[in-house]
């Protein structure tokens, strides 16, 4: 992956959601549907109480990317980006890697 | 601690499980048209080999049936891999453990009605090499994941004393298959069925619904986790229980504490037993009751029945061994069917079909949502879970399920009415069948409308 300078690419969108009260599959449902809302320059945060691996597996075979981090709120966040986004993509994997996380907030 | 893109294997084809949740009602149905059949000559005595063939129809035909299923499904969801060669194995396993189940229940039969032995052993044969292959095959591919490191997995943890549980049970059995087989082996059928029955009503049965519980209950109702520490010490403590129970049972256990009148040592070691056994039914029934979204679900009343069952099977026993089996009361034979009933049909069967009617709309939901990705447009096509079984249809089948449960034990005291107790039981599983059947006919429809979308292809 290419590294990029911080200040070389614009500050994507978060899309947030907490779906950790919803019993299954709601909260797939509902990333779901967020992922088909998500537009360039957007990422999606999730909160959630467990580490969603079938909706992960789903999102990767077709065209995204995840990170799994222990939440703060919750006990999982969940950071999802569109691999065709090439400027989000390396700001989640840029953010992801330094320690000072400004947009994106693992523990 | 992190997971960062990994290649996950986390959702196997729904043709693994499916095959073998859809066969374990059919086992159900099977059983019911015994019941019916043979009418109270179901109930006459415990050795009846008429009612050993109906217990391993609802035990291997339905609680193994289901329960191999769902561990296909479960463990790569639990651990991002799947069961090494899942597809192969599944489709050696399912028809190996259908022929299995059937010829026994064929043998079984056989022998009852004293005609043709050579027939009823060929079947018992049969029954023989068909489970221990499939079992033995199943153990094989659960092999790689029990002596992996994953120890954080609480259900790796729960599958492990499962597997040793299982062994226990399944490992007499097959030894009394073989002794029907061959019968010059000559052994202490009694005995072995005593160990056989204890690791198989108890054990397997209690650790099946603990490991079921501790993930479906917070997945599907949003209850706080199970305890890990408590799950652990528990499963581990009605193991140790059991082994005891076992040990004292032996001959030469038996002699050597035989200056304890009154059996104090069994008594004690069953009190323990019991502790543990009402402490994981109080445990999880206040974890259903402190859920946060108190939404009426059908489904989770199959869980409260189960454990509900559980708890009265306890109480009986206790009221069995304090004495109330004297001449006015029903006798011992009586008490040991409605325990067995309330074990495997209260218990096991209960959560089973309350996991069915979750698992499998959920599974039909996950493979449409996963192909309409790939042809956009499609997505009015993938059904809600409520489309493929419907509030109302878990509801009577809430209600089918109860009823047939009760008149099934009261079918015990008052055999005029085993007739009626078998049909109940055979609306009870068709009903079922017929809501899984109905999803996957909704699965097969809905996948051809939207393969027949534009497919997109991904470039990465």
């Amino acid at each position: 992956m290419k590294k990029l300078n911080k200040k070389s690419y614009k500050k994507p969108q978060e899309l947030f959601i907490n779906v950790s009260e919803y019993d299954a599959p709601e909260p797939f449902e509902k990333v779901l549907q967020l992922v088909s809302e998500m537009k360039d320059g957007e990422y999606i945060r999730v909160l959630h109480r467990k580490k969603p691996l079938p909706l992960v597996q789903m999102l990767q075979e077709n065209g995204f990317d995840y990170c799994i981090l222990p939440g703060q709120q919750t006990q999982w966040e969940i950071i999802i980006w569109n691999i065709k986004d090439s400027s989000t993509a390396d700001y989640c994997s840029q953010q992801l890697q330094s320690t000072s996380k400004p947009g994106i907030n693992p523990a | 601690m992190n997971i960062k893109g990994l290649s996950l294997n986390t959702i196997p084809p729904i043709s693994i499980p499916l095959r073998f949740f859809l066969t374990a009602p059919l086992f159900g149905l099977l059983a019911a048209l015994m019941i019916i059949y043979y009418g109270s000559d179901i109930w006459a005595s415990r050795w009846n080999s008429i009612n050993l063939a109906l217990t391993h129809l609802l035990t291997l035909g339905f609680m193994l049936m289901v329960m191999i299923g769902a561990l296909y499904q479960f463990i790569p969801v639990m651990i991002g891999q799947f069961i090494p060669w899942s597809k192969k194995s599944a489709a050696i396993i399912h028809p190996l453990l259908v022929t299995g189940t059937l010829s026994l229940t064929i043998a079984f039969t056989g022998a009852f009605t004293g005609a043709a032995s050579d027939f009823a052993l060929f079947f018992y044969s049969l029954a023989f090499i068909s489970l221990l292959f499939a079992l033995s095959l199943f153990a094989m591919s659960l092999t790689p994941l029990l002596i992996s490191k994953l120890n954080d997995h609480l259900i790796v943890f729960l599958l492990r004393i499962l597997f040793i549980v299982l062994l226990l049970t399944i490992g007499p059995g097959l030894y009394m298959l073989l002794a029907y087989s061959y019968p010059g082996l000559g052994i202490n059928f009694r005995a072995y069925t005593d160990v056989h029955a204890l690791w198989g009503l108890i054990g397997w049965t209690v650790l099946l619904i603990m490991a079921v519980s501790s993930q479906v209950i917070p997945m599907f109702y949003v209850t706080a986790e199970f305890s890990r520490r408590y799950l652990k010490l528990l499963s581990m403590l009605i193991l140790m229980t059991l082994l005891i129970v076992s040990t004292l049972k032996t001959p030469y256990f038996s002699s050597i504490f035989s200056s304890f009148r009154d059996s104090s040592l069994n008594n004690i070691v069953y009190i323990i037993l019991s502790l543990e056994l009402i402490f994981f039914s109080w445990y999880t029934l206040r974890l259903i009751g402190q859920r946060k979204r108190k939404l009426a679900d059908a489904t989770i009343n199959f869980f409260r029945l189960a454990l509900i069952s559980l708890v009265t099977s306890v109480i009986l026993w206790w009221f069995f061994a304090a004495g109330f089996n004297n001449q006015y009361g029903p006798s011992a034979i009586q008490f040991e069917f409605t325990l067995s009933l309330l074990l495997i049909y209260g218990l096991a069967i209960s959560a089973i079909i309350g996991l069915l009617q979750k698992i499998v709309p959920f599974l039909i939901y996950l493979h449409l949502q996963n192909l309409s990705f790939a042809h956009p447009g499609s997505i009015t096509l993938v059904p809600n879970m409520k489309m493929v079984i419907s509030t109302k249809k878990s509801n009577m089948q809430f209600i089918l399920h109860l009823s047939s449960l009760v008149l099934l034990i009261i079918s015990v005291y008052f055999p005029s009415i085993v007739s009626i107790a078998g049909l109940a039981m055979l609306v009870n599983f068709g009903w079922l069948w017929s809501s899984l059947l109905k999803g996957v006919l909704i699965y097969k429809s809905n996948k051809v409308k939207i393969l027949a979308y534009p497919e997109i292809k991904l470039n990465f």
